[in-house]
């Protein structure tokens, strides 16, 4: 079983996908890494992945970020599994903090990025439908605003008020619970 | 050229879709996700299609000091659920809540289940202090118990009874409650995939019918669980388990063949208490034992080693062991002979003040002794003396790798 297994993953690994740019840059993963995209999966289940898989949303810039991004989850994943499916134990958070260490520095690391390249991210994740990725991403962006006041927030991602004080007042008025 | 001036000008933000906005918005409390629609009209309904409920009481205390609110959080839960786009599903209830209307706590979770909540999170606070006793013998508060005294038993709310019977939940956490499952009434947990159960109360054998019913469960978490006694966990699937100040248990079964993640905290287990179908796929393995085991025969110790020694396939392990003497007395006696995967090892002690004196013997410079060399030094800060007297290699290269570790310039270092 064990070595049926192991030879597998070798034919998955060996698999070259050719991924394209939409400035037309050629990047070649292994499956095992462009399967992290939901998206490129079903293109390979599909069998349309021949001369290679055109991205025109994703810039080569972004595009080597993200398959940065994958290449060390998708190592990460084959050797550890199933923590989305579990609770940070408060009583080991901070054991689990050191077991997973080094994925969390590099994902602390990889999101050291300006805010329009956090944005890029996020739009390629979604496209590429990699629900990691768009997780880590979206919680950047959910973190800069916490505890923030609307005013504040407006202010941080150049958000213009269109709404009328009346409008603003009966917002306020419907979820005022949230305000006090 | 672009991403300057949207730096600049443009709302990039706003500019994404719906579902990726509701996406950054639960992460955040539900209050605060609620708040966003004041943003601008774009922003006004995204918060009612966020999948996740989250919001966490302020009260603490016990009765008659209890600090005022502007809107007490029964009223902000009850909005919460109402303002939401009713055709958008919730997918995780999580509600840290104390001392609420009862009916309308079991009335918060039915609408997350009916709404085919995949996780459900519910911790209760009490006005009473010893809700929030921690159940350790070794806690620091005076008449510190494994248990629940008698006169509180069944004194936690009970759990709804709905929530042992939902096909689509996938994470469960209970904390301070009272499970009350009847023998007629075997839960079929068939999609549960974690759960996490702390300072519950529950009458005999429902803990374990409850775990009996959760066929897929990958992750349990047992927290100062007195009832739970002896516990089986028959999921084929489990890959974490975690004990924590289960003082009373006496055997816990894992059938599954496929643990990764093996965490207890407690007293020194009997060499009894676990039965590991499968020691050779645990990777992680975490041992804090809670005790002060300094008054302990070394066979008493023992079961420790024994049990990790068996996880032979070891890449993280984590000790922490009171007082910090043991930690290295025992340590040095063999714990880490046959780990030869380990990646990662913690010990936790303060050797900071107490170790003066350190000896190895039989040293190799193998990467596990050096580990171990390099931690003690670098940690011992009132150290005298180590002196190591060596199996083989050369002395005067394992004398400057250790000098280079120590954090006290004062240890004398000899080899020999």
């Amino acid at each position: 079983m064990a070595s049926a297994g192991s030879g597998d993953e070798k034919a998955a690994a060996a698999a070259m996908i050719t991924l394209i740019s939409s400035d037309n840059e050629k990047f070649e993963v292994t499956e095992a890494t462009a399967t992290l995209s939901q998206t490129i999966r079903h293109m390979i289940e599909d069998g349309c992945t021949d001369g290679g898989v055109p991205l025109p949303n994703v810039t080569s810039k972004i595009l080597a970020r993200v398959i940065e991004y994958c290449k060390k989850h998708a190592t990460a994943a084959a050797g550890e599994e199933g923590s989305s499916s579990s609770f940070s134990d408060a009583a080991f958070l901070e054991v689990d903090r050191a077991f997973l260490e080094e994925l969390e520095e590099f994902d602390d690391a990889f999101l050291e990025v300006d805010r329009a390249t956090l944005f890029d991210l996020i739009l390629a994740a979604n496209y590429l439908d990699i629900k990691g990725l768009l997780n880590l991403t979206c919680q950047k962006v959910a973190d800069s605003v916490k505890g923030k006041t609307p005013e504040q927030i407006r202010e941080m991602y150049n958000i213009v008020n269109d709404l009328t004080p009346e409008e603003e007042a009966e917002i306020r008025r419907e979820t005022q619970w949230a305000f006090e | 050229m672009a991403a300057t001036s949207s730096r600049r000008h443009g709302d990039r933000l706003s500019a994404l879709p719906d579902a990726t906005l509701a996406r950054v918005l639960c992460h955040l409390p539900t209050g605060e996700a609620v708040r966003s629609s004041v943003l601008s009209r774009r922003w006004r309904n995204v918060h009612a299609a966020v999948p996740v409920v989250s919001l966490a009481d302020s009260k603490r205390g016990g009765r008659g000091r209890i600090c005022s609110q502007p809107v007490c959080f029964e009223h902000q839960v009850t909005s919460a659920l109402i303002c939401r786009d009713p055709a958008a599903p919730i997918r995780a209830l999580r509600i840290d809540v104390f001392h609420p209307t009862w009916s309308l706590l079991d009335q918060w979770i039915a609408i997350a289940l009916k709404s085919g909540a995949e996780e459900v999170d519910v911790e209760v606070r009490y006005h009473n202090s010893y809700s929030r006793h921690r159940l350790c013998p070794s806690a620091p508060h005076e008449g510190a118990s494994a248990d629940f005294s008698y006169q509180r038993m069944g004194r936690f709310v009970t759990a709804p009874r709905h929530i042992f019977r939902s096909v689509a939940l996938r994470r469960l956490r209970l904390t301070s409650w009272t499970l009350d499952l009847p023998s007629g009434d075997a839960p079929a947990f068939v999609s549960l995939e974690a759960l996490a159960l702390k300072r519950i109360m529950a009458p005999r054998g429902a803990l374990q019918r409850l775990l009996s019913g959760c066929t897929r469960l990958k992750d349990l978490t047992l927290e100062q669980c007195p009832t739970a006694t002896e516990a089986t966990v028959a999921s084929a699937h489990l890959q974490n388990f975690t004990m924590v100040c289960c003082h009373k248990a006496t055997r816990v079964v894992l059938d599954t063949l496929c643990l990764r993640r093996l965490r207890y905290r407690g007293s020194l287990p009997p060499d009894t208490l676990f039965s590991i179908a499968n020691h050779a796929s645990i990777t992680a393995v975490t041992v804090d034992i809670c005790e002060d085991i300094g008054e302990k025969t070394p066979s008493e110790v023992g079961t420790i080693a024994k049990l990790i020694s068996l996880c032979t396939n070891l890449t993280f392990l984590h000790l922490s062991l009171r007082p910090e003497m043991a930690l290295c007395r025992y340590v040095c006696t063999g714990v880490l002979r046959g780990l030869t995967r380990l990646r990662q090892l913690e010990l936790r002690g303060c050797l900071k003040y107490k170790v003066k004196k350190i000896r190895f013997v039989g040293y190799r410079g193998h990467r596990f002794e050096r580990i171990l060399a390099k931690f003690l030094l670098s940690k011992a800060q009132v150290l005298d003396e180590i002196s190591v007297s060596m199996a083989t290699g050369r002395k005067d290269e394992v004398e400057k790798e250790l000098t280079s570790w120590r954090c006290n310039s004062r240890a004398r270092i000899t080899c020999a």
